[in-house]
Formats: structure tokens, sequence, C-alpha cells
């Protein structure tokens, strides 16, 4: 039988990775949410806020515009934070080098369902033409489900690796933290740039990393 | 000027307005199924303008999501008002650009990584849960306060829609939420990795630093292929490899 967990965790994961582009954008698919969420839904808030913490340093580098391609940090998020719980892991690196991992899978797979939504509405153009509402609504409810389906497959395949992944990678998991941490540092001072941009933002910015090295240097 | 009517499940249909995003119509598909309630209201016992209508509304349409809004309120009343099918045509060609450079700036270079930005401060500083959640309601309610506050918009200037969001205060909201976001991430940053690092000692704090600051280098000299996640991803191949090697 199912353990509930897991099913709760694959459910939020659904919710997670259909928030990114389908319904309803509500910041649940940030890492931040999605992990810390997962981590009490395992069993474990902690977990899930620092893998979240960790997480989102790299999300806040994607700028989700148009027809832009960038990773899903949701389900990936829940995979991360859930699997570490459930599998009792050590360090926080190999599963956020697993979250990272399922990202890039997760949005790889939305490269896919949007080809495939493509087919669909290519085969229904003379019907929305004439402004056929029900091959409409039918695009909208499958579109809608696709995406879900795409969300839940990729939870649970990176739930179900996760525990071979996590205990192959265990014996690196100090140095994997460090290194995870560090680019999460880089993705976030990247994404810090291009919006500073220059001129006066630029220098704000400059004045806040100040005040943010007083506040960790107090932490 | 008549009330809109179907607003309410125009809103919420405007949430999913990317759920059939393709590359050939972006969010048409999505647009359209958002203006059926008000076009079902507004041209009610007209089957035949009713599907023109829709026709028309599921053609190309590209904006930033959270401004859609005001495109289904000015469409709207455009078709109410009986513009010819070539005026709403270029309407909505002529909405994507503003809609989305202004929504673009207020929401993913502003809003966003503002209320972030703001929940792993307080992750990081020991606020636990909360400050996400407030993050999340935060950000639902003023993302849906201003879809409503848009499609009225829309509605009541139909074709001079552009112009009454120009001469609105959303586009001096981008440039301060996007100098909020800056500010917030770059105060965030710093603790957020001694939080992650825990009790580290300080030469792994600097190992971290420096190799943050190499891939950050890496990144700009070897272009945008070579993002962050691609490289950590390859030095951590590399940790492995050299683990599983000496162990």
């Amino acid at each position: 039988m199912l353990d509930p967990a897991l099913l709760l965790l694959v459910l939020w994961g659904v919710l997670a990775g259909i928030d990114l582009v389908s319904f309803p954008q509500g910041l649940l698919g940030r890492p931040i949410v999605a992990a810390s969420v997962a981590g009490f839904l395992a069993g474990d808030l902690e977990v899930g806020l620092q893998l979240g913490l960790l997480l989102e340093l790299y999300a806040l580098d994607v700028l989700p515009i148009g027809s832009a391609r960038y990773p899903d940090y949701g389900p990936a998020a829940v995979v991360a934070a859930g699997s570490a719980v459930l599998t009792g892991a050590d360090a926080l690196g190999p599963a956020a080098l697993l979250g990272l991992i399922t990202a890039q899978v997760a949005g790889q797979a939305m490269e896919w369902m949007r080809r495939f939504n493509g087919r669909r509405v290519r085969a229904a153009e003379a019907a929305l033409a004439a402004g056929d509402v029900g091959v409409l609504h039918r695009l909208q409810r499958w579109g809608l489900a696709g995406d879900m389906l795409r969300s839940a497959v990729v939870v649970l395949a990176g739930l179900a690796i996760a525990p071979a992944l996590l205990r192959l990678m265990a014996p690196a998991g100090t140095a994997l933290t460090l290194v995870l941490v560090a680019g999460g540092a880089a993705a976030a001072a990247h994404g810090l740039l291009q919006r500073a941009g220059v001129g006066a933002n630029r220098r704000w910015a400059a004045a806040s990393l100040g005040t943010g090295l007083v506040i960790a240097w107090l932490l | 000027m008549a009330p809109l009517k179907g607003r309410g499940l125009a809103l919420v249909r405007s949430l999913e307005i990317q759920a059939v995003w393709t590359y050939e119509r972006m969010q048409g598909i999505g647009l359209g199924y958002a203006l059926e309630p008000i076009l079902g209201q507004v041209l009610d016992g007209d089957a035949g303008r009713f599907r023109a209508a829709m026709g028309r509304g599921t053609t190309f349409f590209n904006a930033n999501p959270y401004l859609s809004p005001a495109a289904v309120g000015a469409l709207a009343r455009a078709e109410a008002d009986g513009v010819p099918p070539d005026q709403v045509l270029r309407l909505r060609t002529a909405l994507g650009g503003p809609l989305g450079a202004i929504g673009d700036r207020l929401f993913w270079a502003g809003l966003v990584p503002t209320v972030v930005s703001g929940a792993l401060l307080g992750v990081a500083l020991g606020g636990g849960i909360w400050p996400v959640l407030l993050a999340v309601v935060t950000y639902n309610t003023v993302r849906v306060g201003l879809g409503v506050w848009l499609m009225e918009l829309g509605w009541a200037n139909g074709m001079r829609v552009g112009a009454a969001i120009g001469a609105s205060w959303l586009p001096h909201a981008g440039t301060v939420a996007s100098l909020a976001a800056a500010v917030l991430a770059a105060v965030a940053l710093p603790p957020a990795v001694v939080q992650l690092l825990g009790g580290a000692a300080r030469p792994q704090l600097a190992l971290v630093v420096g190799l943050a600051l190499l891939i950050l280098g890496a990144r700009r000299l070897l272009g945008t292929r070579a993002t962050a996640p691609a490289l950590t991803l390859l030095v951590s191949a590399l940790v492995l490899l050299w683990q599983w090697g000496t162990s």
C-alpha cells in the first residue's frame, strides 16, 4: 500500500509543478515554498526549509519570460526535501544535487509538453477558428492534465530513484554541500547583478550586500 | 458603460492562461478561455457574433501572464462595442508589448524576487515557516487584487487601454519593485549562505566564497549556456568521481 506521506508528497509535487506556468502561478512552485511544505509533509520541516533555502538561490537566477527555457524547481524541491527526510540523509548536498538534476529533467519535460500541446492545437485549428468552445475547453482541460501528469511522473521517478542515488552520494556529502552552496550563491549573485543593472540600482545593491554581510557576521 | 459581467470566472480562468502554452500561439488559447465567460454575457443571444469573437479570441497572444486580465477586459469591451475585427486583432497584438514589458519588470524582476528574498531572509534569521507563508499570502493578495483592477481598467477603456495603463502607476511600480528586489536579494544572500553552512569553519566558508566567485566568473566568461546549475553539476560530478576513485 502507498505510504500516506509519499502520496501527500506526490500530490504536493503536482501542485508545485503546475504552479510554474499552468495554474495558478502563485509562488507554490518556488523552492522555498515547495521544499518547506514537502519537508513538513514528510515529517521534518527544518530539512525542508534548509533545502528550500538552498534551491531558491538557484531559482533566483531564473527569468521565466516568453519562450525562455528554464529548470522547473517546484517538483525538484519536493523530491529533494521529501527524499532527504524519508531516507534520513545526513548532509544537504546530495539531496540538493538530486533536486538540481530533477529540475533540469522537469524543465526538459516541460519543453516536450509544449511541443505536444502545439501538435494538439494545430490539429484543432479549424474548430478554434470557427469559435468552437467545446474544443477550446477540451484543449484547456488536457493541457492542465498533461502538466499534472508531467509533474507526477517527475516526482514519482525522483522519489523512486532517490534512495539509491543518495546512498551513492553520501560519502561525498560534506564536499557536495559546499559545492552546492557555492553554486547557489553564484546563481543568486548572477540574478542580483542582472536585476540591479547599472547605475543607482547597482549602488543600492552594493550597499545592501554590505548590510547583508554585517547581518551574516552577527548570526 | 454597462457593468462587467462574468469577471469572476474570467479572472479565475486568467490564472491558467498558460496551461496550453505553445510556440505558435503562446498564451492565445488561454486568453480565449478567459475571455469566454465575459463574451458569453455581453454577446448573449447573438451566437454568430459570439463564435466569431471566440475565433479571434484564441489567436496568438503573448504578454506577462499576471497583466493579462487587462487584455481580457479590453478585448471583451472591444467585442461588446462592435469594433471591426481587424481592429480587435490589432489591439490584441499591440497590447502584448507593453503588458509584457511592464509586467515582466513588475513581477519577474520585481515582486517575485522581492517577496522570495524576504522569505529567504526571514528563514535565514530563524523565522521558520512563517516568512514563507507570509510571502505566499502577500504575493497572492497583491496579484489577485491587481488582476481585478486590471480587468476593470481594460473594460472601462477598451481600445484605449494601452494609454490608460501607461498613465497609471504601473510603470513606476515596476521601477520601484525591481529596486526593492535588488536591495532585498543583496541583503538576504550572505545570511542565507551562512545559515546553510551552519557551523562551518572559516576555511570552508572561504572555499565556498572562492568557488562561488569562480563559477560566477566562468559563467560570465563562457556565456549563457554555462549557467550556475550547469557548472555546479560539473563540479559535483568531479567531486563524486574523486570521492569514488579514492575510496
